[in-house]
């Protein structure tokens, strides 16, 4: 299920706030609900694969109390490779089983040995990539002594599947809500409801309104690779970078405020990305669970930067370089890693040995433009698709012959353009406290319409394919 | 002015605590949904819903098919099914071929479930069956991507007999439709034409008595030569490409009708031809390069060859033009055809032999 969908909004959501705190005086039963609900908004779109989230559930929950009866480390890190075993199992099967047949395919053909494997068409589970990094964060906790076991299966399952942010994050660590979810409130939180509104009328502004519309200029021009020039290679590139961050950020910003509306309180997963002054900062601004969940989860086990410079600069590689392969199986994401890896450690040796600080405004122009330089690796189904854009970006494939006037000319174009200088100027979303009054509210339900009226136009968020 | 500009400006920023903040916007949001709905089941542009206060701004062809049947002096022998993309057989060509009589009950989006109602139909008002059914089946028709014709459900005289077919989802789906941006805007179109006295599209063209389509401008710009074919044809790319770009099987609910409406023919001796409706060459590599229509239409055609072999019916492909020796310059648009393409279509339908046996009959 959609967050802007009929079904959603006119349906679901009202049934499920106004159950929710009906059922305020039975703690259990709420929970329940919560699961069940949260598995019904999951199974909207296939029944089936909700027995791949209750298995992910089961065997992390039993894990889990595994690891807490335990003392010694040994069988603490046997009950910790079931977890990760299943968890990457999974995740392996489900996301990356064609992708490697194929690879071996490719390699196998290109020495003339034909293509023997035979490809599996095997249809990615929505959310999978973010429940099973949840589920991989509980065990990893527990291992580690950070927190304790789920009070209940159920308590359990409720934050796994929690419908919010289930499906594209952001990535809720067990510690993130284990307070929480023991002590759920009884009465309505006002204060938070409506700042829970706030948060997912503007999330659903940046997918409906911006989102949607800058998408409308980035899929003809990207559909046709071949034909991009100049100017519609840049323009293609600046309304995808408007369109991936307005989606994602939209979402996460829904997330937030439904959270909120029933009593939870997610963390924070973007901090005006686009406002980053070097390629670190943009990581500490985009996707921020998902930075730190590499950084927590990954980084700091391969080392950090304990042993040196040179060991800090490799376990950046190699966790970027993972951090893209997990956003798809594709040499194209595993390449946008790599960059982005790359650029880290550039930006470290730069830190290090040029002690003049860059001015800020340049430091965000050019992170900006290597941002960009990556989504376009991000955005292309192949490297060939790659290749065309880089020519045509790059002076390549000379100017088209209106000078491009009719894109920069179009709706989608001006749009882009707004929401760049938006996203440069505007404060965040957090930062930003709304005065509770009637204008606001007729303000904020207006654009709520619109953005209903505009659910005819089915559209689903680009972070779900990950 | 200025007093009451100012009291108001007061009003709308005085502080509410959260709670009467939550209260306002669930109103008015609630309240904002409601009279949108309400404005476009009045107006109801598509003719969709019951009401029929203002003429719908597109053409309503279940109901006026109906009109038409009803009109008939005798019941025809034959009948034309499908989607608009049917609408340009002639049952004079086919009763030439034929020496039975037909009516095109093609209907805008003709898809199985309005196929089995017509056909329910025609056994109700008849007490009969026709010798001949010709259906012109649309790959899109066969998938879930698009949703059962709200016309049809407005159309008591065929949703009664429909009820079955329609599923939860199509109710829904009539439901939501009433809060669209684009319903909203063809009711404002539709109230403009009202007060401008404009004439809708629907008197761009019309049905024959016998149930044929009848381009009016079109006709006489294509006569004159100035007709815009590529503006039609990106449409129908646009319009394609988001089906399409949607789907990746057929749909198993919608193979079932077909096969529900060709057995009933089939059971009370009536001749069932089928055939897939064609596509403009250029639409169709469009639709091959960016979508998974190859791979759907290939489905298709295998589960209509099967089930043609199965009932005892007869299944042509027409896909692309080569396989009737159509004209790609004979086309409306990416998908209608004009009449020398359906006139090849039939002879190739209803070959030379066949024409001898109907005529001994």
């Amino acid at each position: 299920m959609l967050f802007n969908s009929y079904i959603f909004i006119l349906v679901f959501l009202p049934i499920i706030l106004s159950a929710w705190w009906l059922l305020a005086q039975w703690p259990q039963i709420r929970l329940g609900f919560l699961v069940t609900s949260s598995y019904l908004f999951y199974g909207w779109w296939q029944w089936e694969f909700t027995l791949l989230l209750l298995t992910s559930t089961l065997i992390d929950y039993y894990v889990g109390l595994g690891i807490h009866a335990t003392s010694s480390k040994r069988n603490k890190a046997l009950w910790l490779s079931v977890s990760l075993m299943s968890n990457l199992g999974m995740l392996g099967y489900f996301k990356y089983c064609g992708f490697f047949a194929q690879s071996i395919n490719g390699l196998l053909d290109a020495v003339r040995l034909g293509t023997p494997i035979n490809v599996p068409e095997i249809i990615l589970p929505v959310g999978i990539s973010f429940y099973t990094f949840q589920t991989l964060t509980y065990s990893i906790d527990l291992y580690r002594g950070e927190v304790k076991p789920a009070k209940s299966l159920m308590h359990f399952a409720a934050y796994v599947s929690m419908f919010p942010q289930l499906i594209a994050g952001p990535i809720v660590r067990y510690s993130d809500v284990e307070t929480q979810m023991q002590e759920l409130g009884t009465r309505p939180n006002w204060t938070a409801i409506s700042r829970g509104i706030w948060f997912f009328v503007v999330g659903m502004c940046q997918k409906i309104l911006i989102a949607d519309t800058v998408a409308n200029l980035a899929g003809p021009l990207l559909a046709e690779p071949e034909q991009l020039q100049l100017v519609t290679g840049w323009s293609a590139l600046l309304a995808y970078s408007m369109q991936l961050y307005f989606d994602f950020s939209g979402y996460s910003n829904m997330a937030i405020g439904l959270g909120l509306m029933i009593g939870f309180s997610f963390p924070q997963n973007f901090d005006s990305p686009y406002k980053a002054t070097s390629i670190q900062s943009f990581w500490r601004r985009w996707h921020m669970t998902l930075s730190s969940f590499l950084r927590d989860y990954l980084y700091f086990p391969l080392g950090g930067n304990r042993y040196g410079k040179l060991f800090s600069y490799r376990n950046l590689l190699i966790v970027m370089l993972l951090g893209g392969f997990w956003h798809g199986a594709g040499w194209t994401f595993i390449l946008w890693g790599l960059m982005h890896g790359c650029l880290l450690v550039l930006n470290g040796l730069f830190r290090d040995f040029v002690k003049t600080p860059i001015p800020k405004t340049i430091g965000m122009a050019l992170t900006f433009f290597f941002v960009m330089m990556g989504w376009l690796l991000f955005r292309s189904t192949d490297l060939q698709m790659a290749g065309h854009w880089y020519a045509a970006v790059f002076f390549g494939r000379g100017l088209e012959e209106d000078f491009g006037w009719s894109v920069v000319k179009s709706t989608g174009f001006m749009v882009t353009i707004a929401s760049l200088i938006f996203c440069w100027l505007s404060p965040n979303t957090w930062n930003f406290q709304p005065r509770l009054s009637l204008g606001t509210a007729l303000v904020l339900s207006a654009l709520l319409v619109v953005c209903i009226l505009r659910f005819d136009a089915e559209s689903p968020f680009l972070y779900f394919q990950f | 002015m200025k007093i009451a500009f100012q009291k108001m400006i007061n009003l709308l920023s005085a502080p509410l605590d959260p709670k009467r903040f939550c209260g306002c916007v669930l109103t008015v949001v609630v309240s904002c949904l409601i009279g949108v709905a309400a404005f476009n089941w009045i107006i109801n542009p598509y003719g969709q819903y019951c009401s029929d206060l203002l003429q719908p701004i597109v053409q309503d062809s279940r109901s006026e098919k109906v009109d038409l049947f009803e009109r008939l002096a005798s019941p025809p022998q034959g009948l034309i099914l499908g989607s608009s993309r049917a609408m340009k057989f002639e049952p004079e060509y086919l009763q030439s071929r034929t020496g039975k009589t037909f009516f095109n009950f093609a209907v805008n989006h003709g898809r199985p479930e309005d196929f089995l109602a017509i056909v329910r139909y025609y056994r109700q008002g008849t007490k009969g069956f026709p010798k001949i059914l010709i259906v012109g089946v649309d790959v899109a028709s066969l998938t879930d991507a698009v949703p059962n014709d709200a016309r049809l459900s407005a159309e008591p005289r065929l949703y009664s007999l429909a009820k079955d077919t329609s599923s939860w989802n199509d109710a829904f789906d009539q439901f939501s439709q009433l809060f669209s941006y684009q319903q909203l805007t063809s009711s404002i179109a539709s109230i403009r034409n009202l007060i401008l006295s404009k004439k809708s599209s629907v008197t761009e063209q019309f049905f024959s008595d016998d149930g044929v389509i009848q381009y009016v401008n079109r006709q006489s710009q294509m006569n004159a030569g100035t007709y815009d074919f590529e503006s039609a044809l990106d449409f129908n790319q646009d319009e394609f490409l988001l089906v399409f770009s949607q789907l990746n099987k057929i749909s198993q609910r919608r193979l079932a009708y077909l096969r529900e409406t060709v057995e009933l023919c089939r059971e009370n001796e009536c001749q069932v031809y089928l055939f897939t409706t064609v596509s403009h060459p250029r639409l169709r590599e469009s639709l091959a390069s960016k979508t998974k229509f190859a791979q759907v239409e290939a489905q298709a055609i295998k589960a209509i060859r099967e089930l043609a072999n199965n009932a005892g019916a007869i299944y042509e492909d027409f896909g692309t033009v080569d396989q009737f020796d159509g004209d790609p310059n004979c086309f409306v648009d990416g998908i209608h055809p004009l009449e020398p393409n359906t006139r090849r279509m039939i002879d190739r339908l209803i070959p030379q032999s066949m024409v001898g046996k109907y005529a001994i009959q």
